[in-house]
């Protein structure tokens, strides 16, 4: 019973919590307590579901017994099992680390709903991931930009309710380009199922209504996956929300937002039509060379480390379009496990400096000076964070990179290397920038070693090491994302 | 044996050491434990290697003509004895090094040490190019704080320019390097007489080439040697590290492994795609040496004349030849043995004396015998002359250039022979017959320096005499008939 609707139960779970976590009892620990039990449970579903894909192939679901096109169908297949895992268990492991993060910061009395938003949201990033119906893309990714733009306005200062405020305008604005490049390709096809969609689509390539329809769907999840030049919303966002926030945003947000585009680009649209007929690859290559560069070096010009964290993001993303832009098989290995990486690490690094935050009270760089004796567990796992950030080997950043570089050379885009180069050196020189305060810089009679807590480092390593352990032991990793390229160059 | 214990010994001694070494003694006992049991361990499996078992393992297979292992063959087991060996005297001068200077972060010290000889390993067993480029990477990270050793500014300067340059060459040009081979060949494993079924055209392999020489960035070879003569802050053991036991070394022992197991010395002769090369080395032995003449400090004069020495190496494998490449190879521990004691040397006149320069050392050599004397033995070897292992390399280097009917890397040879005396004999000069200003009041440095600097000069003139195992090795490499 559980195993067959298993698909469905991970999107519902979140969704009835959200609702019973409001109308519980206002005590802090119940509604975490649910929260945590609901998270993790769907990171189990998530894990068994994506052994279940690797095994059996795609599982297909029918909401309430309609058949898609009539009914709303989920398909899983590699690429959105992985996703799922990826969203789960970042959201997880950032509900573990709450209660010792999240909620001394909270108002007591806004706790419940707090939870209630967050779990809303996760239910929102699921559904896109695993929905195989093209409206209800949509609709969820409405359900998860709103309830984010209320996350982030719960930051600690009064910045954060303009930094939410600025990420519901844009954040309206793409959703608004997605409804309508969804209301085109529907009058064209008259459908809204992903895989009828992708038929119908085929022969009307040279329709101006269908052009014009993938325009403002693509320029929608460019928006919300935040690629250059459409990041402006992320920094304040990232900086001024509560850390644990900005840990769940950079790790699932952004990276739902490129799930989408990829799925769209290569299932719907297919590639006959993204990239031959339409030039999108040439336009993500150029945004990503230009993200990889100027995030890189806005990164490298923040004092403050969740501002560097954020800018780094807008360069590490350009990683990810760019291999969504070579249109080839070593290309999508790279971005895929890019994207997976850089989920897993830039949450980890936000959680360790939701941790660092607690005892230094401060985020500039210049407060971190000396913490590797103040605090060396934490100033460790920052370490292990950038070194991921930078792609040095061992980490499973150094594999995205190398199926990035290998696929350049194929493709014969040399020319993108330089971009690439220089962003690995620059992403080099920000982490310098870091580590160098954190273990080179000496303070005479500092303060002796206080160390954060478990509760708040154990979240923060658990993500961290995911990266070290699939650096060195790359095997299973690599063949769940090689199957998930695979099935995006096969179309559905 | 598999050969991921060659691996594991040293890790375990680091580890080992930061658990329980919070006591000098302890932690240097690990140490020397660690470094004689690995030193063991390489040669049994050298012995081994040399009556035909393979030592072989498999660590991951990422797919797609690439897996990652750990093999030990002939060609990494000469960086492996080399860097295992040398790490017991190391440890054995470090321990009196570190005792003059009062213990300073001896533990820090001890278990980067080991680490650094994980890394070494790592980079000598190494079955494919994406395994070795991680290795090599490491090496460069755990080596930072030995370089930085002292904390002061000018040390953390000098660390500063170290890592930003061998990581800034490693991350783009040798990254560059690693993954267009992957795509061009469809493979990175690493195999005798190149790993292209067809050889691509000369401009591919000369680009290749290129961004291997400088994208290894430990070759020193000019102009991306800054970082070694900055790194000259590091404490006299780590600077034998760094230019004696592995760093270096990894830069030119991979040079070599391109050359013969990637690139093919056969599809580089032909094509003649490594020429560029070879003027571009003999210019970095010649800049090199002439420079190492002018410099007063003796710690500056041995990284320049490092600089040049391994710039030899990076010549042979550009000429192409079997002799040349053999004489590339035998440079490796003909260089680690002489530099290593020259470096002790110059610690154990520092510790003693307090003194490193050329124009202070005037007469030392009749107070510190030893000492000067292992110094001399190590610069004869150096310069090239029998009967020391140094005459057998840099003779096969001239015999390769005559192989290749090569006027420029012979002119190179000759030239640098003269120029390598001209560094190191005013050196000698001084010790013996020049007079300090004022008197000397001390003796020799602690016994434990000065039983490494007198174990690896003897070594040097050792290898010339039991040279039969190396002989194998050419041989089983192809290298000689």
């Amino acid at each position: 019973m559980i195993a067959k609707h298993l698909p469905v139960l991970l999107v519902i779970g979140p969704l009835l919590t959200s609702l019973v976590v409001m109308l519980l009892p206002r005590r802090p620990m119940v509604s975490w307590t649910m929260t945590v039990a609901v998270t993790t449970s769907v990171l189990v579903g998530s894990l068994a579901l994506l052994r279940r894909v690797l095994r059996e192939g795609t599982q297909l679901y029918e909401l309430g017994g309609w058949t898609p096109p009539m009914g709303i169908g989920y398909r899983v297949d590699e690429l959105n099992a992985l996703f799922l895992v990826l969203v789960s268990g970042v959201a997880a492991v950032v509900t573990w680390q709450g209660k010792w993060s999240l909620l001394p910061t909270l108002d007591l009395e806004k706790v419940h709903l707090f939870y209630s938003v967050y779990l809303l949201c996760l239910t929102g990033l699921l559904g896109i991931v695993i929905t195989g119906d093209a409206f209800n893309v949509y609709v969820l990714l409405e359900v998860s930009s709103l309830s984010t733009y209320a996350l982030v306005a719960m930051g600690p200062h009064r910045r954060a309710r303009l930094a939410g405020f600025n990420y519901l305008i844009l954040g309206s604005l793409g959703a608004t380009f997605v409804l309508l490049g969804l209301g085109y390709l529907h009058v064209m096809t008259g459908t809204l199922d992903m895989v009828e969609m992708s038929q119908r689509l085929a022969p009307l390539a040279d329709s101006t209504a269908v052009r014009a329809g993938i325009a403002f769907l693509v320029v929608g999840f460019l928006l919300k996956g935040a690629v250059f030049p459409l990041h402006a919303w992320l920094p304040d966002a990232y900086c001024e929300a509560p850390t644990g926030v900005a840990a769940m945003l950079s790790g699932t947000a952004t990276k739902v937002g490129l799930y989408a585009l990829a799925r769209f680009l290569y299932c719907v649209l297919g590639i006959e039509l993204s990239f031959s007929a339409l030039p999108i690859d040439e336009l993500l290559l150029l945004a990503s060379a230009a993200a990889m560069i100027l995030g890189s070096w806005m990164a490298l010009r923040q004092t403050d480390l969740k501002r560097l964290l954020a800018y780094s993001s807008v360069a590490q993303v350009g990683y990810i379009t760019l291999g969504l832009g070579l249109v080839d098989q070593a290309g999508l290995v790279g971005s895929l496990a890019h994207a997976l990486h850089h989920g897993v690490v830039k949450a980890g690094l936000f959680l360790t400096v939701a941790a660092l935050a607690f005892r230094l009270g401060s985020t500039e760089l210049s407060s971190l000076r000396g913490l590797s004796r103040r605090m060396p567990v934490t100033s460790g796992l920052l370490l292990v964070g950038l070194l991921g950030l930078v792609g040095m080997p061992l980490t499973t950043g150094f594999l995205s990179k190398l199926y990035l570089a290998r696929s350049l050379f194929a493709t014969d885009r040399i020319l993108f290397l330089v971009p690439m180069a220089l962003g690995s050196l620059l992403a080099a020189a920000y982490a310098w920038r870091v580590i160098r305060p954190v273990f080179f810089d000496r303070v005479e009679d500092g303060p002796d070693r206080e160390e954060a807590s478990a509760g708040l480092l154990v979240p923060a390593a658990v993500l961290l090491s995911t990266s070290l352990v699939f650096g060195l032991w790359p095997t299973p990793f690599l063949t769940a994302v090689q199957a998930a390229a695979d099935r995006l160059l096969a179309g559905f | 044996m598999n050969p991921v214990v060659f691996l594991l010994i040293p890790a375990i001694t680091a580890v080992a050491v930061l658990l329980f070494g919070r006591q000098h003694r302890v932690a240097e006992t690990i140490s020397l434990l660690g470094a004689s049991t690995l030193a063991a361990s390489v040669a049994t499996g050298v012995r081994g290697l040399l009556a035909g078992e393979v030592y072989e393992h498999e660590i991951v297979r990422l797919g797609e003509g690439v897996s990652i292992g750990l093999r030990l063959d002939a060609l990494g087991a000469v960086y492996a004895l080399v860097a295992s060996f040398l790490w017991v005297i190391n440890t054995l001068y470090s321990i009196g090094y570190l005792g003059a200077k009062g213990h300073r972060a001896h533990r820090r010290f001890h278990a980067c040490f080991a680490f650094s000889l994980t890394g070494a390993m790592g980079i000598a067993l190494s079955t494919d190019l994406i395994g070795f480029f991680v290795f090599y990477e490491v090496l460069t990270l755990v080596t930072y704080p030995l370089v930085t050793h002292e904390e002061s500014d000018t040390a953390r300067a000098g660390g500063k320019v170290y890592l930003s340059w061998l990581l800034g060459s490693s991350l783009t040009l040798l990254f560059l390097a690693v993954t267009w081979t992957w795509s061009l060949a469809g493979t990175t494993a690493f195999t005798p007489g190149g790993l292209f079924e067809r050889a691509p055209n000369k401009t591919t392999l000369a680009l290749l080439l290129l961004l291997f020489a400088y994208g290894l960035g430990k070759a020193a070879l000019m102009p991306l040697h800054r970082w070694l003569p900055a790194a000259m802050v590091a404490p006299t053991p780590v600077s034998a590290l760094l230019h004696a036991v592995a760093v270096v070394k990894a830069g030119v022992f991979g040079l070599l492994r391109v050359g013969l197991d990637v690139l093919g010395l056969d599809h580089l002769a032909s094509t003649g795609a490594s020429q560029w090369l070879v003027y571009a080395a003999g210019i970095s032995v010649l800049l090199a040496s002439t420079i190492a003449c002018f410099q007063d400090d003796l710690k500056r004069r041995l990284a320049y004349s490092t600089i040049a020495q391994l710039a030899y190496i990076t010549l042979g494998v550009a000429v192409a030849t079997s002799s040349s490449a053999a004489g590339a190879l035998l440079q490796v521990p003909a260089h680690a043995v002489s530099k290593i004691t020259l470096f002790f040397a110059v610690g154990a006149i520092q510790v003693a004396a307090h003194q490193k320069k050329l124009s202070e050392i005037g007469g030392i050599g009749r107070v510190m015998p030893w000492t000067m004397g292992a110094f001399t033995l190590a610069s004869l070897s150096l310069i090239g002359l029998p009967p020391t292992v140094g005459f057998l390399a840099k003779w096969r280097l001239l015999a390769g250039a005559g192989q290749a009917e090569a006027w420029f890397p012979l002119v190179v040879l000759v030239i640098s022979t003269v120029l390598a005396a001209g560094y190191l004999l005013p050196v000698v000069h001084a010790a013996f017959f020049g007079e300090s200003k004022t008197p000397r009041e001390h003796g020799e440095a602690p016994w434990p320096m000065v039983v490494a600097l007198v174990t690896t000069a003897v070594a040097s003139l050792l290898l010339f005499f039991r040279f039969e195992p190396f002989l194998t090795v050419l041989k089983m490499l192809g290298l000689e008939s």
